[in-house]
């Protein structure tokens, strides 16, 4: 069919809406699920939408004093609800024990909605004693032994912090550098922060299996990022076979400081083993694990925890100082325990 | 016998099922390029897809009558421009009563990480009249004549023209002198 060509002039602008065009990936399952969600029971809304479709506008008669009304309430209880969430912040923030848990989300920093979260439960991995490695690795001299972490001489730990389904995280965060959200676009496509060298790279699924883009139990907003700008209320997330999992590796920056990483995922019928091992600058070391975790043991100079079957959390990895320009690798490697199982990640962050 | 005969059949579940298959083949070819408009018209990736799931679902809610006319997608394009003008509509209405009670409405048009280049493009639609808006981009990002364009939107070929011509110039004014130079480089 030919087409009917532009005036001469207006070719670049043509250009210009086609590129933005392109720049916009419709998220599929996002449209479908709100298509069956309201064909499942038609709302006052739909009727809305098919007044506005046969008359192209809407006219809406505002009732004032009904409108005053509800906003005094919003006010109200917004207020209330503020004060809540403040006090929901302290209780959460308060048995954190050692490591760098999820900070409330009113001081600043990122990311759990209060009420969802609960506090870090006990059943951790067992501790891995690094031996001494020709990628330098630090020999640990003794692992910590507390509740919720797993902390070698060399400073680094890992610590995981169980969460409900339903938690809900904005990113970015201040104090972010770098966010990367996973298994949010059913074209496979992962969402970075927009930044020109990004941190955290993407995951590599281990094993042969293809992750796929389904329902998970975080809410996840985003602003700035790519190749999606902006996103509100993502539920899914990437899920791999039980048998199969993750390796995540991210660039320390160079500071004095330590680095944290941090990981949202989740087991449906598996269990997951969350192993952390940092590489110094120039180092050829692994970036992935040996094997499976549980039948071969988890990476030399590894720290790790465990995520038990059908269990949701935020897997915190904190950096020594020693690793600042070196690597750190993360590696989730699962194990079902009925059926085929599903090990789930949905985000990484690093601050 | 020949009014029976001009009456629908009744919706029996054969009917429903292959209507169902239409729709779904409908949605897989179309659901992109509907989404893509929707964005250009709302600038937002959220709101994009938000309003093609509306779309799409206004669209099965009428099936019938979709399928019945000669270009089924130019009718849901135009659903679109009328549902993305009604938004429009009901968020200006909201920032105006926000202003109302001293809340800051501007928050969630905070500072965009996107490149000068792509804001300007975005931002400068944005500022164009909503049937202006729907004209320039059904006619230059998705190359649709121009009486394809009046098709979808209900309005005459003239009024195509006339919208497109005062969107361009426009955008052209919108994005400065010097954009095209800059596009060609």
């Amino acid at each position: 069919m030919s087409r009917q060509p532009l005036p001469p002039g207006e070719e670049w602008i043509a250009s210009l809406l086609r590129a933005e065009a392109a720049r916009h990936e419709p998220d599929r399952a996002l449209i479908l699920s709100r298509l069956d969600e309201e064909l499942r029971g038609p709302s006052q809304r739909i009727r809305t939408f098919d007044r506005d479709i046969r008359s192209g506008r809407r006219t809406r008669v505002l009732n004032w004093p009904v409108l005053v009304a509800a906003a005094a309430v919003t006010v109200v209880l917004g207020v209330a609800g503020v004060r809540a969430v403040w006090v929901g912040d302290q209780r959460t923030a308060g048995p954190a024990g050692p490591g760098p848990l999820p900070a409330p989300a009113t001081a600043g920093n990122p990311t759990l909605t209060p009420s969802t979260t609960t506090s870090p439960q006990t059943s951790l991995g067992e501790a891995v004693t690094p031996t001494p490695s020709a990628t330098g690795h630090r020999p640990s001299a003794s692992a910590s032994s507390d509740a919720g972490s797993r902390q070698l001489a060399s400073g680094t730990q890992v610590n995981l912090h169980l969460v409900q389904p339903g938690t809900a995280f904005h990113l970015p965060a201040p104090g972010y550098s770098d966010w990367m959200v996973v298994g949010a676009r059913q074209d496979g496509t992962v969402v970075h922060q927009k930044s020109a060298a990004p941190a955290i790279q993407n995951p590599l699924v281990l094993g042969s299996a293809a992750p796929k883009a389904v329902t998970g139990p975080f809410v996840i907003d985003w602003t700035g990022g790519f190749p999606e700008q902006d996103r509100s209320g993502d539920v899914t997330w990437w899920a791999v076979p039980g048998n199969s999992g993750y390796a995540i590796t991210v660039t320390l920056p160079h500071r004095n400081e330590r680095s944290i990483v941090q990981l949202c995922l989740g087991t449906v019928d598996a269990m997951a083993l969350v192993s952390a091992w940092a590489l110094p600058p120039g180092s050829s070391g692994p970036t992935t694990p040996p094997g499976n975790a549980h039948a071969n043991g988890t990476p030399s100079g590894a720290v790790s925890v465990s995520v038990g079957a059908g269990e949701n959390g935020i897997v915190t990895v904190t950096a020594p100082d020693s690793a600042a320009g070196g690597t750190l690798v993360v590696a989730v490697q699962g194990t079902p325990v009925r059926g085929t199982g599903q090990v789930g990640l949905a985000a990484v962050t690093m601050r | 016998m020949a009014d029976m005969a001009a009456e629908p059949p009744p919706a029996g579940p054969r009917t429903l099922d292959t209507a169902r298959v239409e729709f779904e083949a409908f949605f897989e070819r179309r659901y992109r390029e509907l989404g893509r408009f929707a964005y250009l018209l709302t600038g937002d990736s959220a709101a994009s897809d938000d309003l093609t799931g509306d779309v799409m679902l206004a669209a099965w809610r009428q099936w019938d009558r979709v399928q019945a006319v000669d270009e089924p997608v130019a009718y849901v394009r135009r659903i679109m421009v009328n549902l993305a003008a009604t938004r429009i509509r009901r968020l200006s209405r909201e920032r105006k009563r926000m202003a109302l009670f001293l809340i800051d409405a501007e928050h969630s048009t905070s500072a965009s990480p996107d490149g000068a280049a792509v804001v300007d493009v975005r931002a400068a639609l944005q500022q164009l009249p909503a049937r202006r808006r729907a004209c320039v981009v059904l006619r230059h990002a998705f190359d649709l004549s121009e009486r394809e364009v009046a098709d979808s939107l209900g309005v005459s070929v003239g009024t195509v023209k006339s919208q497109t011509s005062k969107g361009v110039a426009q955008l052209q004014r919108l994005l400065g002198d010097n954009a095209e130079e800059r596009w060609l480089r």
